[in-house]
């Protein structure tokens, strides 16, 4: 019942679904999504032998293979997919598609298929990219797919990817939503206008209403500006920010030195039980388990050494491939640790950190100035982690009359830092400045959240590095509760003026209510350690958090 | 859930106390199912109840039984007032009784079951639960089996009964391999008629050429018996080629008609072909197989041509093999284990024979000759496959159990060592100590055949994991490995030496 297991589900049938020798065809926006949810020896041994990308004009006639074709419908592969059929390479063609086809595409299929190989077509709803259980993203980056066309506005192409995926995830899940939009935002609300349009119009594929209590909340980013600022903890969050993590994979062939099989390596929670254990840790607890995690690896190899018969020596060769892979695997972790301190050392980010958390937590406006004026002024400091600093001084002290932020920003230009990365300080207020957002983040804009602020300050707090919680924990925590109802009725209004009252919580007495996060600009993952607490807390209630990007500002 | 008497039982006690002096039991009979009927309850346990009521009261112990026989359904009456509309339909035989210090049946909650945690049975599988794990809704049938969508009456149900009926569930697809059919046969309708015009126009055009040996008609004549065929395009209407858009020119790159359909393309490998088109035998029906004449056609006839005839030429040897290496991989997967030992030293040896039979055809598959690149990767991912398959289930054989009669050999580091044998001649620490000699003295010689066989096995894979192992600098590795193979040598001496 979560994206990965359903997307799991998807190439499991297309692969079992069809005996013999298989060659499976994939396109541009397909591979990384098969890549993220299955394995190469999965596929072997499931007797594809072949994995090949449609696009792919060198491929070499086998008539005596079965070919799979998972496809996304876009104009290129519908195209590539005719050229495969008028001249077939392969004997039989099985091919599914990841969204919903128009009728003109299969029309054009049907006419190029003279020589009758299609013996399969149809939709597979595998559209979004699903790393973890409760995070998914729709796979658009910046510089493919921007977010934005003018000012606050939908890019059209975007657009139309998000509203793909989205819909594709439900038909995944079979949900049909009652959908939610944060009320100040009108890509939300122009997000949720076109995903109920697809699904009235597809209304058969959907389903009916009736027994599903699932909520999509379409969120934007500009309300909390602050998560991704900041600089996290946790063991993927911090691969994800400082080396970076590609579809799972991470790249760290730039390092001198570099053992070849750790060149690339995989991050799977599936295969891998130490990240499974260990990703949601903060940075001083993973030293912990890493070591122990070494020892116990060491504890292994002695036990190997001592082989002092012929039984020993028969579980020694059984145990051998288990324990050759626990090797790699130490090995990989070793190596992305020690990277991981490597950056923070040499970026200082201990230091950045502590000064971000002052920033997002506390209001304290001279001593904040004064460690950020020492911040910039450090040479050692990377010029980005200056400028986060000077984004977050920015949107708490917005409105406050000591405001230094000219100056500041003339004290980033004098100590080198580039005049493209001082101006995104003012595209970030603009884009979600005091007045852009409809939540109190920072609780220091009326008297009794002020109170509440510095309540909280007096209880102290376990860890200066993670002492901001997320807006999105906050929200859900409250609507899981069931607290402050008409408060977040009034935020994140129905779609459908006319659609029941929403009704969140244990005590009205629900069942089944899942619930689907979007947000529009992108989630951390700091947000899915916060949901993943959350579904391990309520079990009933799944949330899920679906990503547009998992990037920073 | 409190068992509070109900109205329908009250009622039946009633008609009990007013009739049961009375002689006419059909009349008390009629009465109280009226009264069952009227009271508008279908459920089977209180009508069954009514209906023995009235021979219990013939037997003077009426009043308790029917009470008693009430009880269940007294439950099902309150509950279902409470808990929505499922109480007249789904079954409760099977739910679970509610006791003192009873607890949540979800796997890993255990609380105590209080009214503040909820108490509630799945109506699906009748355990008792807490409130947090009891708060699903699925529809369900009679049989308290998952119904599908629109069918069934919604009901509360667990956790884990909620999570087995929507896992297999998940996942919407559509078909739309009916419309697809439709349109191709539509299509390709069109193009076999398309196909057949061409090959019609094909066949006069051989016969335009003449047989071999006899002089058709040449020069001027032939060009216009060839336009009689199919009407050809005048030059001056087209300037560049319809496929590769060159330019004609008068010398350098020459105008050419396609004889099938007349278009006007040039000459170049991809925009234009020359056909070979068996000639007629002369004097006689048909064409022969041996003499052709070369007649040139466009791209897009050649193709219609090809496909039209459909030449297909298969890779055999891979085909030939692959069904031996299915059968055996099926072959595999079917063994189960089995208790008893001699069967399962028979299942090892077979197991064996078809380990060694699969690897035989992959290495085969993998040596066939190739012809490109394609093939290659497919060889070796083939060769792959059964490697990863062959490391998965080879070595859960070794845990079989072997043969009966020697069930010390796994125990005997346990026994303690005696004096040494003068067979001992290697000094290895703890690993060839006298029982372990005398063991072996002790076998049968077959049976040292055999364990020397899958001792020089596993020599073998030894040897391959050294290898590997210092091909990737893993050399503590080496190093253990290294020390296993130095046990086995010194087995395997043993057992040679005692042959």
């Amino acid at each position: 019942m979560d994206a990965l297991k359903a997307a799991q589900h998807y190439i499991n049938r297309i692969v079992t679904d069809t005996s013999g020798m298989k060659v499976l065809l994939l396109d541009r926006e397909t591979t990384p999504i098969i890549s993220l949810v299955s394995t190469q020896s999965h596929l072997l041994s499931k007797e594809v032998y072949l994995v090949d990308r449609i696009d792919n004009v060198q491929r070499d006639s086998m008539r005596h293979l079965k070919c799979l074709c998972f496809l996304r419908p876009t104009d290129s592969s519908i195209q590539a997919l005719v050229d495969e059929l008028r001249s077939p390479k392969y004997g039989d063609y099985y091919i599914y598609f990841s969204n919903i086809l128009k009728k003109s595409m299969i029309e054009l299929l049907a006419e190029n298929d003279e020589s009758e190989v299609v013996q399969e077509l149809q939709e597979f709803y595998a559209d979004f990219y699903a790393p973890t259980p409760c995070l998914f993203h729709i796979g658009l980056t910046p510089s493919t797919h921007p977010l934005f066309a003018e000012g606050h506005s939908w890019n059209p192409g975007a657009l139309n990817r998000t509203v793909q995926g989205l819909s594709a995830l439900l038909l995944s899940l079979k949900k049909r939503p009652n959908i939610r939009y944060e009320r100040n935002s009108g890509m939300a609300l122009k997000l949720g206008r076109e995903l109920e349009y697809l699904v009235n119009h597809e209304s058969n594929l959907f389903g009916t209403n009736s027994d599903d209590k699932t909520h999509l909340y379409i969120l934007d980013r500009k309300n909390d500006p602050v998560t991704p600022l900041l600089t996290h903890w946790t063991y993927h969050a911090m691969l994800h920010e400082l080396i970076g993590v590609n579809n799972g994979r991470i790249d760290l062939s730039y390092l001198p030195d570099i053992r070849p099989e750790v060149k690339e390596v995989m991050l799977s929670q599936d295969q891998d039980s130490f990240f499974k254990q260990s990703q949601f840790l903060n940075f001083g607890d993973l030293g912990v388990s890493v070591k122990e995690f070494v020892d116990s690896y060491q504890s292994k190899t002695a036990s190997q050494h001592k082989i002092e018969s012929i039984s020993d020596m028969k579980r020694f060769v059984e145990a051998y491939p288990e324990f050759r892979k626990l090797s790699g695997n130490v090995t990989k972790h070793v190596t992305l640790i020690g990277e991981l301190s490597r950056i923070v050392g040499s970026h200082h980010l201990l230091a950045v950190s502590e000064l971000e958390q002052s920033l997002a937590c506390n209001e304290q406006h001279n001593t904040d100035l004064k460690a950020l004026r020492t911040l910039i002024a450090d040479p050692s400091i990377q010029p980005e982690n200056k400028v986060r600093c000077v984004v977050l001084y920015a949107l708490r002290y917005e409105r406050a009359q000591s405001n230094a932020l000219h100056e500041l920003k003339q004290q980033l230009s004098s100590s080198g830092v580039d005049a493209d990365l001082v101006s995104t300080v003012d595209v970030v207020l603009r884009y979600s400045g005091l007045r852009e957002r409809q939540s109190d983040i920072f609780q220091n804009e009326n008297i009794f959240s002020r109170g509440r602020n510095m309540f909280k300050g007096l209880q102290g707090t376990e860890n200066v590095y993670t002492q901001h919680t997320p807006a999105l924990a906050v929200m859900l925590e409250q609507l899981l509760r069931g607290r402050q109802g008409l408060h977040w009725q009034e935020r994140l209004p129905n779609l459908d003026p006319q659609a029941r009252p929403p009704t969140i919580g244990n005590e009205s007495g629900i069942f089944n209510q899942d619930i689907i996060v979007f947000v529009v600009g992108g989630v951390t993952l700091d947000e899915e350690k916060a949901v993943a607490n959350l579904n391990a807390r309520f079990g009933s209630q799944n949330v899920r958090i679906i990503a547009f990007t998992i990037s920073r500002i | 859930m409190e068992r509070t008497r109900p109205t329908g039982g009250l009622g039946a006690e009633g008609i009990q106390t007013r009739y049961a002096s009375q002689d006419d039991l059909e009349e008390v009979k009629g009465v109280i199912l009226g009264f069952f009927r009227g009271a508008g309850k279908a459920v089977r346990g209180l009508s069954g109840a009514a209906q023995t009521a009235p021979i219990s009261a013939a037997s003077s112990s009426y009043g308790g039984e029917s009470v008693a026989a009430d009880a269940s359904g007294s439950e099902a009456w309150r509950v279902g007032e409470k808990d929505g509309a499922d109480r007249d339909i789904v079954t409760r035989t099977h739910w679970q009784q509610q006791r003192a210090g009873v607890r949540c049946g979800l796997v890993g909650c255990g609380i105590s079951l209080t009214p503040q945690t909820g108490i509630y049975n799945c109506r699906s599988c009748g355990r008792l639960m807490c409130g947090q794990h009891c708060n699903r809704r699925m529809r369900l049938s009679p049989t308290a089996q998952a119904a599908g969508p629109g069918r069934g009456v919604a009901c509360r149900v667990c956790e884990e009964c909620h999570t087995r009926a929507t896992a297999s569930t998940v996942g919407r697809t559509r078909s739309h391999m009916r419309g697809f059919v439709h349109m191709r046969r539509k299509a390709v309708s069109s193009t076999m008629l398309e196909g057949t015009r061409l090959e019609k126009r094909l066949e006069k055009l051989a016969l335009v050429h003449g047989a071999p040996g006899q002089t058709g008609v040449q020069g001027r004549a032939l060009q216009e018996a060839e336009q009689a065929v199919v009407v050809w395009e005048e030059d001056v209407d087209v300037a560049n080629c319809p496929f590769c858009a060159k330019t004609f020119g008068r010398v350098a790159s020459r105008r050419h008609h396609c004889r099938l359909c007349g278009r006007v393309v040039c000459g170049r490998a991809g925009c234009s072909a020359l056909l070979g088109v068996p000639l007629p035998v002369p004097g006689g029906q048909g064409f022969s197989a041996s003499h052709r004449a070369d007649i040139r056609a466009c791209r897009t006839c050649e193709d219609v041509i090809i496909r039209h005839r459909d030449l297909r030429a298969s890779m055999a040897l891979v085909e030939e093999t692959l069904p031996t290496f299915n059968a055996l991989a099926t072959r595999l997967g079917n063994h189960a284990a089995a208790p008893d030992l001699p069967r399962a030293a028979r299942i090892r040896r077979q197991l064996t024979a078809a380990f060694n039979g699969m690897d035989h055809a992959s290495k085969c598959i993998a040596a066939l000759p190739v012809k490109d690149a394609t093939s290659t990767r497919l060889h070796s991912a083939i060769r792959r496959t059964v490697s990863q398959y062959l490391q998965l289930h080879m070595f859960p054989l070794t845990m079989l159990p072997k043969p009966a009669r020697r069930p010390h050999s796994l125990l005997q580091s346990d026994s303690s060592p005696r004096a040494p044998t003068p067979l001992r001649v290697h000094t290895a620490p703890g690993t060839a100590d006298g029982s372990e000699v005398d063991r072996i003295a002790a076998m049968p010689s077959h049976e040292k055949m055999s364990s020397l066989d899958v001792l020089r096995d596993q020599r073998q894979r030894v040897l391959g994991y050294i290898s590997e192992a210092q091909k990737d600098r893993r050399l503590e590795d080496a190093m253990s490995l290294q020390a296993s193979l130095g046990d086995l040598d010194v087995e395997l001496s043993l057992i040679e030496r005692s042959l």
